[in-house]
């Protein structure tokens, strides 16, 4: 019954979410021994009677409105168009959505009521709201929500990057030269929003033959071992002399002897021996050359080279162990009265010796990576079909992220074979078989369901090789290892232990990067940084290096939170991070040298998680100056998740009062931009929270002064938190920790499933936010939380066509 | 290659100031014998944020008009150029959907159909004028078409107001629902155009080869859509077409005479950091893919709609959408004025590129159309209507050039596509919004 209630409390009535997280945590005795009584007459839960909307209207919706609302938008005036006395019941507020909705924006992010005209409490205002979502949009939690579906996803440029690398061990990276992927809902990985036009197309193409050139070897003298000796690696006899006075380096033999050097050859097979040698010629033959082996005459060469080097080789079986290679001078001759100067003398030029081999690799030579793509070959009976078939299965698994099925197999193998029958190596068939599951749509897009048979709407768990691709994808952005597929082959992975063991290994591997790379850097906006471009002349000392290291910070500092699985308030409230020198010098940090990022804890007043750091402060700034208004917020919409309304198109901006009043402070002419009415209700979250980090500069710099005004850091929200500085914004934020991590959720969870949140996942977020605060915040609480949640484990079919 | 000039030839590092080359042999051997006259080309351009108009517009109309300030650098064009007043996209205006009205700019420039708006789910537009060229005239050349542009689609956080990136990043539209991204590195533009030549096999056993793995996963999807839902199978559908456009492509490099001669053009590995460096290689490359017919229809977004980015070439540091809310701030309108005629400036060198460059008894130019616009007048205000709009080239000798053509009555920029179609073997009864043709266009 307490859970119940509990819940229901924070679900529907929500009157306070930080008053129950409080209650939750302090009383947990109390709620035991509520449990126990509650347990001894479970017989009967008296189903808690829901409030009427309609009656709810009349008390409480009406009185609020005639109270904090009519004056401006009633009978007599009627602001930005909206009144609300002309609803006569609850029925006719759910009918029109679109005004309601923006009185929820307006209520939600404190930009209505205005400033100056008296405020409803917080309860009073999280009920008002809570009143209103429910009415128009109808949902209850405490009926069964349907999961919704996710349109299937293309892999996006992470996605098929990563997915590359665990397929095949290689760190190509072909998706950095694929078009961008459009963003939906804030992220880049919306199956709804991505979207394959010719031009992406047309790269898969290329990238899969690409990937399939490096997978499979054709021809094996591609990496047929190389040796190569010169200058003073070779060992001159007799009148040889290493000549490196002159231009060209070269070992000269000028009457007997020879140049040679000892090679290591592996194991017995066939080499290629080269001398790369040259003449000086005189008399009416060419330098001879004998190539010896150990000393032993291998062959004779005619040096007919001169200027140019020549290329004399020999293909040799060599048995294993060390050997030296060696070019002999056979005839020598001489003319001193010769006619023309340059022949007089017949010497012979060695540049360099070089064994390559074994030429006939074995297979067990050949690139790993070649060798588990490549098990069978067609012989003694095999054939192609049947090679291509036993090579495949595996390796259409791991792309498929599935069994294969006997028909696909089947379509590949003979793939294979007509290439062959056509007359193309059992190995270029094979690339083309590669490059044919790389471009496949099964490989292209997560597919999930597919049972024609399925009714639209139909709710089922996803299956455990759908979950496989989910879990992995969410925290890895790649595609499933080989224990999670093995555990989805067992159709183990959906069970309670299994997952968590999963996500518990999954976290600790160093995959979990991508979380960072692609889920932080998008719900803090880190990635806008890149585009950022601070005025150099008033920033001369910001440049790619620093707006690089600036990036990094935040890298590491979220990386640590989730490696060391700290509570995600860290995020806000977080003494800690990384710096590097030039970073350090930035905040004025002593004592950080080198360009290695180190840990540094803070003790100062000014440091306060991601909310201090420059990355973040500069991708909130002006080129020239700080915007309080932009930090402000970016706050509403990534810490707070109450996203102001959008500015009305004419909306006066701040440099007609800059203009009006050259002399006031940054904050003065904010406060005359508030007097505005159309600008007051909105800015005056906004500005105050943006006001808190006002000691530092567009770059992140600290600051006590703004040219010749001294910084006020202060600020006031409606309601009456009131803080100075970045570390009191900071503990004000915490005071609303139920918001930030609903936020978080909220974000996180539309990067898990992939498609944008609607109205009826609040429930679902409702229990995320509870499943967190029960478990200290925990970062693996919210990644548990979100994997264990219904949109994440379970699918609605997809409407009929 | 025969009377081409090899690949390592003639074209040199055109990045700075350098003009094509004027040789006949490098100038376009038609791929299919058929086609006397020279085609006609299309180009479609847009710049972000409005214009300062009173600087902009023209005074005077018809054939005797003065070039407003910002337009002076394509005073010596002018005989090739044809300004247009009194056009509109009234799909950019909100129409009851609120703020948004880059991202509703862009999607309707070149589409005339009003944006869903969604950040997510249910992406809506409508065909877009190049894509409905090149569904009638694309398989004249290699590439159908060619979209280009110079900024990365953004990465993070939403781009305008509750509408998805996808329609604040193109303005090319296949379809309703399907995007064309754009290329922005100019390596890989070059690459497209004309085409890596694959290391090692032929390009008859390569197109052999791909020819049967397209076949293999086409199979694989007319399956899948099969047993798959609605939203699944607009995704299929998206690849389904992709992959028909590919297979097209190679029939058609099957039916080719001779392959385009590949010009030597040095691109740099990377997107330049120089940004008028990176929007001249564009312009650069642009007119080389009409020189070689290697496409006749291409967009080219020289920034994203409500970009923010500082002009320093011209000493312009504040970013250009924020600068755009001026609220007639005379400085930043003077501000402004540089960006746009920066701009202009650019698209200019690009016209003299092809006006100087011979073709048949004239010049490039003259055989193409090139719009040049903003789906923004006033980017203050966000208006919509009276947009800045040039049509350059005269369109095979459709169209006579030299004019100020007022439309005082207004009329939707769709019309003018229509006309443009019409004059490139592209026809079709309609588009978006319009309401017939521009007849001005005409006379």
């Amino acid at each position: 019954m307490t859970a119940i209630r509990r819940t229901r409390q924070l679900v529907f009535d929500k009157f306070d979410r930080h008053f129950c997280f409080v209650r939750a945590r302090i009383l947990p005795s109390l709620a035991l021994l509520l449990v126990c009584t509650v347990a001894a007459s479970f017989a009967a839960p008296p189903a808690e009677k829901k409030p009427d909307p309609e009656v709810v209207y009349r008390s409480q919706i009406i009185p609020f409105l005639k109270k904090h609302c009519l004056e401006c938008h009633g009978s007599d005036a009627q602001e930005g168009d909206i009144r609300f006395d002309q609803f006569a019941d609850a029925a006719a507020v759910a009918s029109d959505e679109k005004t309601w909705q923006r009185t929820i924006q307006m209520l939600r992010s404190g930009a209505m009521p205005p400033e100056d005209a008296e405020q409803p409490s917080e309860p009073v205002r999280r009920s008002v709201l809570n009143w209103i979502e429910h009415t128009i949009y109808k949902f209850d939690c405490d009926t069964v929500t349907p999961p919704g579906h996710v349109t299937i996803r293309r892999l996006n440029r992470a996605e098929y990057n990563n997915t590359i690398r665990d397929l095949f061990g290689l760190t190509l990276r072909p998706a950095d030269d694929f078009p961008s992927d459009d963003v939906g809902g804030g992220f880049d990985n919306i199956g709804d929003v991505l979207s394959l036009p010719p031009l992406l197309m047309e790269k898969y193409l290329a990238a899969a033959e690409q990937i399939a050139e490096h997978a499979i070897v054709t021809d094996p003298s591609q990496f047929v071992r190389s040796q190569f000796k010169f200058r003073d690696n070779l060992i001159g006899e007799g009148t040889a002399r290493y000549d490196y006075s002159q231009n060209s380096r070269r070992w000269t033999i000028h009457a007997e002897g020879g140049v040679g050097g000892d090679f290591d050859f592996r194991r017995d097979g066939r080499y290629s021996l080269r001398i790369i040698a040259a003449g000086q010629h005189a008399g009416d033959e060419p330098p001879q050359m004998e190539l010896r082996l150990d000393g032993q005459k291998i062959k004779v060469f005619d040096v007919n080279a001169s200027q140019m080097r020549g290329r004399y080789e020999i293909k040799w079986n060599v048995p294993a162990g060390v050997h030296h290679v060696s070019g002999h001078f056979l005839n020598d001759f001489e003319d001193p009265t010769a006619e023309d100067p340059r022949r007089r003398d017949r010497n012979l030029v060695i540049d360099s010796i070089e064994v390559d081999g074994p030429l006939d690799p074995r297979p067990e030579e050949y690139p790993d990576l070649h060798r588990k793509l490549i098990r069978f070959r067609p012989a003694g009976g095999r054939l192609a079909l049947d090679a291509a078939k036993a090579n495949l299965e595996p390796f259409i698994y791991r792309a498929f992220r599935r069994p294969p099925t006997a028909a696909e197999m089947s379509s590949y193998a003979a793939l294979v074979d007509n290439a062959v029958k056509q007359g193309d190596s059992f190995e270029q068939a094979m690339q083309i078989a590669v490059t044919a599951v790389l471009v496949s749509p099964h490989f292209l897009f997560r597919v999930e369901g597919g049972d024609k048979s399925a009714s639209p709407g139909l709710v089922r768990p996803v299956g455990d090789f759908e979950l496989a691709s989910r879990l992995s994808y969410f925290l890895w952005s790649s595609t499933p290892d080989e224990e999670l597929l093995a555990l989805a082959a067992k159709n183990k992975l959906h069970e309670d232990g299994v997952v968590q063991t999963q996500i518990r290994r999954m976290l600790a591997d160093a995959k979990t990067q991508a979380l960072v790379d692609n889920f932080v850097t998008q719900w803090l906006n880190l990635r806008l940084l890149d585009g950022v471009a601070p005025d150099p002349q008033v920033f001369p000392q910001f440049d790619a290096e620093l707006k690089a290291a600036m990036r990094r910070e935040t890298e590491l500092f979220a990386a640590a939170i989730i490696r060391e699985d700290r509570s995600v308030l860290d995020f806000l409230s977080g003494r800690f991070s990384y710096v590097n020198e030039r970073l350090a010098q930035h905040y004025g940090i002593d004592g950080i040298q080198g360009s290695d990022f180190q840990r540094v804890s803070f003790a100062d007043n000014r440091h306060t998680g991601v909310l201090t750091q420059a990355s973040i402060l500069t991708l909130t700034s002006n080129p020239a100056r700080t915007s309080p208004v932009k930090r402000g917020k970016w706050m509403l919409e990534n810490i707070l998740g109450s996203p102001p309304p959008d500015p009305p198109p004419d909306a006066p901006d701040l440099d007609a009062v800059q203009k009006a009043k050259p002399n006031a402070t940054l904050r003065q002419q904010l406060t005359i931009h508030r007097e505005n009415p159309v600008c007051a209700s909105c800015h005056k979250v906004m500005d105050q929270l943006g006001f808190g980090l006002e000691n530092f500069d567009a770059i992140g710099r600290w600051r006590d002064k703004d040219g010749t005004f001294p910084i006020n850091a202060s600020g006031e929200l409606p309601g009456g938190a009131k803080f100075n500085g970045p570390l009191a914004l900071a503990k004000v934020l915490d005071k609303r920790r139920s918001e930030f991590v609903r936020c978080l959720a909220e974000k996180m969870l539309t990067f898990a499933i992939g498609r944008e949140l609607a109205v009826q996942d609040r429930c679902t977020v409702d229990k995320i936010v509870e499943q967190v605060e029960d478990k200290e915040f925990r970062f693996s609480a919210l990644v548990n939380a979100i994997v264990t949640s219904d949109p994440f484990r379970k699918t609605s079919e997809d409407e009929q066509p | 290659m025969s009377k081409h000039l090899s690949r390592r030839t003639v074209l040199k590092g055109v990045g700075c100031a350098m003009g094509l080359p004027l040789l006949e042999a490098m100038l376009p051997q038609r791929l299919f014998a058929a086609e006397a006259a020279p085609p006609v080309r299309l180009a479609f351009i847009s710049f972000p944020n409005g214009a300062i108009m009173d600087a902009w517009r023209p005074d005077g109309e018809g054939a005797a008009f003065e070039f407003g300030p910002t337009m002076q650098p394509l005073a010596d064009l002018r005989s090739h150029v044809t300004v247009l007043t009194g056009l509109a996209q009234e799909n950019g205006f909100a129409k009851g959907d609120g703020a948004g009205d880059h991202a509703r700019s862009s999607a309707s420039l070149l589409t005339g159909a009003h944006p869903v708006k969604t950040s997510g789910a249910n992406i809506r537009v409508g065909q877009s004028v190049d894509q409905a060229a090149a569904e009638r005239i694309g398989h004249l050349t290699k590439l159908p078409s060619l979209e280009i542009g110079t900024e990365r689609g953004r990465d993070a956080g939403s781009c305008d107001s509750g509408y998805s990136c996808a329609y604040s990043n193109s303005i090319s539209w296949k379809d309703a629902t399907t995007p064309m991204a754009k290329e922005i590195k100019p390596r890989l533009v070059f690459d497209r155009l004309f085409g890596n030549s694959a290391g090692g096999s032929g390009p008859s056993r390569r197109n052999r080869v791909r020819q049967s793995v397209l076949d293999l996963v086409s199979e694989q999807a007319a399956d899948l859509k099969n047993r798959l839902g609605r939203s699944d199978q607009k995704k299929i559908d998206q690849y389904f077409s992709s992959v028909r456009e590919i297979e097209q492509r190679i029939i058609r490099a099957g039916q080719q005479r001779q392959e385009i001669a590949v010009p030597e053009f040095e691109t740099p590995e990377d997107v330049p950091v120089d940004v008028q460096e990176h929007i001249q290689l564009m312009y650069d490359l642009m007119a080389l893919a009409f020189q070689t017919d290697a496409t006749r229809i291409i967009t080219f977004v020289s920034a994203n709609e409500g970009s923010n980015r500082p002009y320093r070439m011209v000493g312009v540091n504040n970013g250009h959408h924020e600068l755009s809310h001026h609220r007639s701030d005379p400085e930043k309108v003077e501000q402004l004025k540089k960006i746009d005629l920066f701009l202009v400036g650019e698209f200019a060198r690009f016209l003299s590129k092809l006006k100087e460059t011979p073709e048949g008894n004239g010049n490039l130019l003259d055989n193409c159309m090139i719009m040049y616009g903003s789906g923004l007048s006033d980017g203050n205000r966000h208006k919509h209507d009276d947009l800045p709009i040039i049509l350059a080239g005269r369109g095979g000798g459709t169209i006579k050039s030299g004019r100020h053509l007022v439309i005082r009555e207004g009329a939707p920029l769709n019309n003018l596509f229509l006309s443009m179609l019409d004059r490139s073997g592209a026809g079709v009864a309609s588009l978006g919004d319009s309401t017939g043709r521009l007849k001005v266009l005409d006379s």
